[in-house]
């Protein structure tokens, strides 16, 4: 698929502005180097935008959604006109922090099916050299707009053009995980009204899922005990945006360990799902962690709390181990064992 | 091929096993949850898809849906069905943290004089977990329908779609759709006293109880 109208637009950071600037976009020729340039970015959405993102509904729970709005009615009728409201909502949501952007939107089609990029680049500084055979010079140039910055934005839509259709999309966000939350909130929740398409408890879910899974099934004695072990230390992450690869890459794992638990995922696509971790969901899906000894004794505290809960001597040379805990008797269980 | 024959491929090689993997993530989001009668998700019949599909704008001729493969939103539907009203709040709660909607509705009649009772609605996306990446991404619709329903919600609204429709096409008589709205209105007052005597046994403490 290639693209068959592109627009662009000064955006201006016009949130909070005492006299926001106006916006202007125009046609951008569908030959040359910045067509080059955008139709590399249009056809390599796949291996860019990663993130599955949705857009929210109304607050009144109707199927609404004012970005979604503007999306469809650029993608019915691509021109500058019908793109001027997204540049517009992007200016109104652009901070100062954020500062200028150069937006460009495209769309083009195959057989029955439309796809719209937007994508944003962040304005920059940089020196220009210019070498001829007598000399070398340089001088300072503004407003640089560059796809390779940290502050790289973009989202695609793609799918049978309906009344229905977009609700999801694929960003890339490189900001997302920015400590400054109107930073990470910018392009996705604030300009797009989305959110991840899955959801923090999902995708929380699944990963403590396949990890309870992993440690039951495991028959190999390290592995249950490091998995059991990045349990406790897994909750904080709490409110990262990662995918469940990147979750057990954090978590420091073997490998055996990693493979263990991906295994246990539904279909390895689920690895890849991004996400915003959640440590309360987490403690819910794994909410104790029980110690096993040869000697019949089973150890059960909560997860996160149990090497507080239970002291632990270090291996005599039998490789036998001493665990304690002390505290005041509230309660005695006899449980049945699952056939 | 037809659009029954696009249909019939997509019923069996994705709805159906779509429809058995949606059941059974949300009996596990539900596990432990009190008051839960039953929970099941299906595709919609082929049949009805088909009907769905050719309907007309209103006043306006033309079809309702250009394309209804990707238009239509309910092709696996979901149902829970709980004890009381106040349960239908908990329980959409605790799926809307882990579901996407793009739509809510409570299927309410639009005057306190008319007459239906058919509880709430949302339209969700399926969530990633349960689409087999095998599975032909045409194949595979982008929503399902998820519906949160009272027992008595549940009764009418399955005994009006069998009564209030006559096979024939023809409209029911003022008496017959007088019965319906008797029913309706007697769900209702149902399912209010039942959630009223709910809240009056299970939240007051048990000094005043006695």
């Amino acid at each position: 698929m290639t693209i068959a109208h592109l627009q662009t637009f000064l955006v201006y950071p016009n949130k909070n502005a005492p006299e926001p600037r106006a916006i202007s976009g125009a046609n951008v020729s569908l030959e040359g180097e910045v067509y080059d340039l955008l139709e590399d970015i249009f056809t390599s959405t796949d291996n860019e935008c990663k993130i599955d993102i949705s857009f929210d509904r109304d607050e009144n729970g109707e199927a609404l959604n004012e970005c979604r709005s503007l999306v469809l009615a650029y993608a019915n009728a691509p021109s500058v006109s019908t793109g001027l409201p997204l540049a517009v909502r992007l200016g109104a949501h652009t901070t100062k922090r954020s500062a200028l952007g150069l937006l460009f939107l495209a769309t083009g089609q195959f057989e029955d099916r439309t796809k719209v990029l937007i994508a944003r680049f962040a304005a920059n500084s940089g020196i220009l050299a210019d070498e001829n055979p007598e000399q070398l010079t340089v001088s300072f140039i503004q407003r640089v707009f560059m796809r390779n910055a940290g502050a790289y934005k973009a989202v695609v839509y793609e799918g049978i053009l309906t009344p229905q259709a977009f609700w999801s999309g694929r960003a890339v966000d490189r900001q997302i995980n920015s400590r400054e939350v109107e930073v990470s909130r910018y392009w996705i929740t604030d300009f797009l009204l989305s959110d991840f398409r899955t959801t923090s408890a999902q995708g929380t879910r699944v990963v403590a899922a396949a990890m309870r899974k992993a440690a039951r099934g495991s028959t190999n004695l390290k592995v249950k005990n490091e998995i059991a072990a990045s349990a406790t230390l897994a909750p904080n992450l709490n409110g990262q945006v990662l995918t469940g690869a990147q979750f057990l890459d954090q978590l420091a794992l073997s490998a055996e360990a990693k493979e263990a638990i991906t295994a246990e995922f539904r279909h390895s696509g689920l690895a890849n799902e991004q996400f915003r971790f959640s440590a309360e969901e987490f403690q819910r899906q794994l909410p104790y962690k029980t110690v096993e000894l040869d000697s019949g004794a089973m150890l059960t505290a909560p997860a996160a709390d149990f090497d507080a809960v239970f002291a632990r001597s270090d291996e005599n040379d039998a490789g036998r181990v001493t665990y304690s805990a002390t505290g005041t008797e509230i309660g005695f269980k006899l449980t049945k064992l699952p056939r | 091929m037809s659009l029954r024959d696009d249909y019939i491929e997509r019923y069996q090689r994705v709805l159906t096993p779509l429809a058995d993997a949606l059941q059974a993530l949300i009996v596990d989001l539900l596990d432990g949850q009190a008051r839960i009668d039953r929970i099941s998700a299906r595709p919609k019949s082929v049949d009805r898809f088909v009907t769905k599909a050719a309907k007309q704008v209103p006043n306006a001729g033309g079809p309702k849906y250009e394309h209804p493969l990707h238009q239509i939103q309910d092709q696996v539907g979901a149902r829970v069905i709980v004890f009381y009203k106040s349960d239908v709040q908990r329980i959409s709660d605790i799926l809307l943290e882990y579901l996407r909607p793009t739509e809510t509705k409570d299927l309410v009649p639009a005057s306190e004089w008319q007459f239906g009772y058919f509880g709430r609605h949302f339209v969700c996306l399926f969530p990633r977990e349960i689409v087999d990446p095998s599975w032909p991404e045409a194949l595979v619709p982008e929503f399902f329908e998820l519906q949160i329903k009272t027992l008595f919600q549940h009764a009418w609204s399955e005994s009006n779609h069998d009564l209030g429709y006559k096979p024939e096409g023809d409209l029911l008589t003022g008496d017959q759709e007088r019965m319906l709205a008797y029913t309706s209105a007697q769900a209702w007052g149902a399912d209010r006293i039942f959630d009223d005597l709910f809240n009056e046994l299970h939240q007051t403490p048990t000094a005043l109880r006695q």
